[in-house]
């Protein structure tokens, strides 16, 4: 029972992490229409930027926390500039924006694999808080509580940023129908550039917290998010931050149960299953709506 | 030399992802399909012993199925989602590899004969593929698959089943990515976990976007160029020349979508229209024929 | 007893809070040229996108030819005989007019992938004579331009014409025209007028949606004249425009003869509806 309990909330703080960086992935699907798969890059360095600050720079690990998202926003602002913006000027389509990203993700993750070399490394242990917290016989790592605390704000925050401000009120306007929304008095490249800031600083934040809980810091972070987030925004459904949190969590206490009870083998392959079979069952997603591009 | 022969199978594989998105599917389970045969093939040649030729057919015949399945169980998501499971083929493919140590060799992957890495089979496979592309690009299935990719609302209403073409169209990409894994790990006679990975995925991808997604002689060019550039830019680059592939990608896509080899603009200077100021004759407010739906693809 | 080319009974569409059709019933014996009318917005095209399964009906039953095919997908509608065009042409962007029209012959073709590839004997005639064929169909909606012209950059006139020419393409039996003349001539539109009367000759059924007036009392012997989203009349098309709620749709309360006299003389019609 303990050791059930030990494992639940393992997965849950692993989750949190996904859950974090399906919230950034599903803003910008939902609110942008744009499937982003450099995502995972804008993680990735989030990650080395702020490990850099720390092991090179001496800054404390808060301070290069803060740091590193505000630079993840900072690549996400920019790839809307250089990409996605001209693109949407051009009414490009589909598949152009989606060629973009990857055109983007390669840039980046080249860059990483250059700036870290092909070694992995961790937070050097002084800097990062390490002392378990004990509560009865369970253990929580200070890195746990900081995932699973840093989800609950991200999507309080973002979810009433989105439903009761008037920034979210001008930000479903503009992922309707963009030209209206100016036409009604909304600033909407001011409305696009904030929501893409915001969707890869969270991604940052997700890879800083995804290095710290592994205690490993390389270029392939990144990666590994971008398919636990995909799938749990397929499985939760787009359109709602919320359940993409909800699944997140979910696929990281299925993945620390079924290495802890069925083989540590079949971690990924038990959550490849489960996206696969709701990719063909219920392509909408759990909570999902039916419609995914915008008219 | 050696480059040139990963330009060719570069080609085939660019030319599996040309088949699908000619039918307006954006995939990179070529890829995958690659990866499969590949070590199918490695699996198999070392315990049995095979022939070059039936190596090369089996990874096509190996490829044609899993295209099949793939179509049958993800053809009906969005655009997106169909783009980003294709995508998520290629990364579990690597965790499948490294998970089935006992026929993929693991982590350290597995050695492959060498029987078909040659020129001559290479050029071989490349002329027979692309033979069939050019056949096909005329026929029954060539102008349907043409109509769905450019509005395939439309062409649901002239009989034409969307779903059946691009059925079609992602087994021909089986075939043509099973048997570009065959021959891609015959070159190395060595493959592991990362030789078909997103690296490949976006040479790959780089090739048909740059080529031009319109006529099958455009992932060839854009395979050529793509293999061949990174070659001459790693002296003044070293280790960032994957850079350039990635800036390309972004600026081709944004200023000439339709790639190197472009039959709709070949057509308009033919028919003299780019000269004519103004509308066409009689055509009220036509404006730039590049405007609004000529660029949905790709 | 007569079978219905087309019956429309009860047809509704809502999007959103707003019911763009509203209980529609139209019905069409074969061999008939029959106009759709009504001001821009009355849900006219709307209509059109139910039959050939564009867009699915709320509720409603959809007959064509005696088959029922409501709640079925557009390519098995065209299977059954429905071939269409588009108010705001929709051609393929780099398809040269006559590989258009070839595209429309899909489900005529029965040539196969592998014959494609070996270049079958039987493929190479089928080719001839798809191209044949489209040659023909071009002639007969009276296209004049070169077969190898990209279609996107032909006159507006010649657009329409290359669409109706891949419709007929598909072999249809029922025809549904969008707005066949919106940018033509009167010359071009009179022409149109004769090809419609030609194809009802060779047994094709014919609904059209018309601003044209003349057109429409010089060539359709029924009408449906429909205003925000509901059947407003239906019968002779004289007839119609005489009845006060028709005048009254189009020009409001204040109706006159006079203002029928300009909207019969009113023979462009780019708006849409």
């Amino acid at each position: 029972m303990q050791l059930l309990i030990q494992q639940l909330l393992n997965g849950i703080a692993l989750g949190a992490v996904y859950g974090l960086f399906a919230v950034g992935f599903s803003l910008i699907l939902a609110k942008m229409g744009i499937l982003n798969v450099a995502h995972g890059t804008f993680a990735t360095w989030g990650a080395l930027s702020s490990y850099w600050l720390v092991s090179e720079q001496g800054l404390s690990f808060w301070a290069a926390l803060v740091i590193g998202v505000a630079f993840a926003g900072a690549l996400g602002v920019a790839a809307d500039l250089v990409a996605f913006e001209p693109l949407r000027r051009r009414n490009a389509g589909t598949f152009a924006p989606i060629i973009a990203s990857i055109g983007i993700w390669i840039v980046l993750l080249t860059l990483a694999e250059a700036f870290s070399g092909p070694t992995a490394t961790s937070y050097p242990t002084e800097s990062v808080p390490t002392e378990p917290i004990r509560v009865g016989g369970l253990l929580l790592l200070p890195a746990q509580v900081i995932s699973v605390l840093a989800l609950v704000a991200t999507v309080t925050a973002i979810h009433l940023l989105l439903t009761r401000s008037r920034f979210g009120a001008a930000v479903r306007a503009v992922s309707v129908d963009p030209r209206s929304a100016t036409i009604v008095g909304v600033n909407a490249r001011r409305v696009l550039v904030t929501v893409a800031f915001l969707a890869a600083a969270i991604a940052g934040l997700a890879g800083i917290l995804a290095a710290l809980s592994d205690n490993n810091v390389s270029f392939g972070i990144g990666e590994a998010l971008l398919l636990k987030g995909f799938a749990a925004v397929v499985v939760g459904g787009y359109g709602d931050i919320r359940g993409a949190a909800l699944l997140g969590v979910a696929i990281g206490v299925l993945e620390v149960m079924s290495a802890q009870y069925i083989s540590s083998g079949f971690r990924d392959a038990i959550t490849f299953g489960v996206l696969l079979v709701v990719l063909v069952f219920r392509p909408q997603g759990i909570f999902g709506e039916r419609q995914l591009v915008r008219a | 030399m050696i480059t040139l022969q990963f330009a060719g199978v570069n080609a085939l594989f660019a030319l599996a992802v040309y088949a699908s998105l000619w039918t307006g599917v954006l995939s990179l389970a070529p890829v995958f399909f690659g990866a499969v045969s590949a070590f199918t093939f490695g699996y198999f040649a070392g315990t049995l012993g095979m022939t070059p030729l039936l190596g090369l057919l089996l990874g096509a015949a190996l490829g044609a199925a899993l295209g099949a399945v793939t179509a049958g169980l993800l053809i009906r998501l969005d655009s997106h989602y169909l783009a980003m499971a294709t995508i998520a083929m290629v990364l579990i493919g690597r965790v499948l590899i490294l998970n089935l140590p006992e026929q993929t060799g693991g982590a350290s992957g597995t050695l492959v004969p060498g029987d078909l890495g040659t020129w001559a089979w290479l050029i071989g496979t490349l002329l027979v593929a692309a033979y069939l592309m050019a056949r096909l690009a005329g026929s029954r299935f060539g102008l349907a698959a043409d109509a769905v990719r450019e509005d395939p609302a439309v062409a649901e209403t002239l009989a034409i089943s969307p779903r059946r073409i691009q059925f079609v169209g992602m087994v021909i990409s089986g075939v043509l990515g099973g048997a570009a894994g065959i021959l891609q790990s015959s070159f190395l006679r060595y493959i592991g976990p990362d030789t078909f990975y997103t690296h490949l995925g976006f040479v790959t991808l780089a090739a048909v976007v740059l080529g031009g997604a319109f006529h099958w002689l455009g992932p060839i060019v854009g395979a050529v160029v793509f293999t061949i550039l990174p070659e001459l830019l790693r002296e003044p680059m070293g280790e960032y020349d994957r850079v350039v592939t990635g800036v390309l990608l972004v600026v081709i896509i944004i200023y000439m979508p339709r790639g190197l080899v472009d039959v709709r603009r070949l057509r308009l200077v033919r028919s003299g229209w780019w000269r004519r100021d103004g509308p066409a004759p009689g055509g009220p407010d036509q404006g730039e024929p590049t405007a609004a739906r000529a660029e949905v693809a790709p | 007893m007569s079978e219905l080319a087309v019956d429309i009974v009860g047809l509704t569409k809502a999007f959103g809070g707003l019911t763009a059709v509203d209980d529609v019933t139209i019905q069409v014996p074969p061999r008939r040229i029959h106009g759709i009318l009504g001001p821009n917005g009355a849900g006219k095209t709307t209509v059109l996108n139910m039959v050939s399964g564009f867009i699915q009906a709320d509720s409603g039953r959809l007959d064509v030819l005696g088959q029922d095919v409501t709640g079925m997908r557009p390519f098995q509608i065209a299977r059954r005989g429905v071939g269409r065009t588009y108010q705001n042409i929709r051609l393929f962007p780099g398809m040269t007019v006559l590989e258009t029209v070839v595209a429309g012959a899909y489900g005529q073709r029965r040539s196969t992938i592998a014959g494609a590839l070996l270049m079958s004997p039987a493929e190479r005639r089928e080719r001839r004579e798809m191209r044949a064929r489209a040659a023909d169909l071009l002639d007969r909606v009276g296209c004049r331009a070169p077969h190898s012209a990209l279609a996107e950059t032909l006159s507006y006139g010649d657009q329409r014409r290359v669409e109706i020419a891949r419709a007929l393409a598909t072999n249809p039996r029922v025809l549904l025209l969008d707005e066949p003349t919106a940018g033509m001539n009167d010359a071009e539109s009179q022409e149109v007028g004769q090809l419609l009367v030609e194809l009802r000759e060779s047994g094709l059924t014919l609904i059209l949606i018309e601003h044209n007036m003349r057109l429409v009392e010089d060539f359709c012997e029924t009408v449906s004249v429909m205003n925000s989203g509901a059947l407003l009349a239906e019968g002779a098309p004289t007839w119609c425009l005489e009845q006060d709620k028709v005048k009254e749709a189009y020009f409001g309360k204040r109706s006159d003869a006079a203002r029928i006299a300009t909207l019969r003389r009113a023979r462009r019609g780019p708006g849409g509806s």
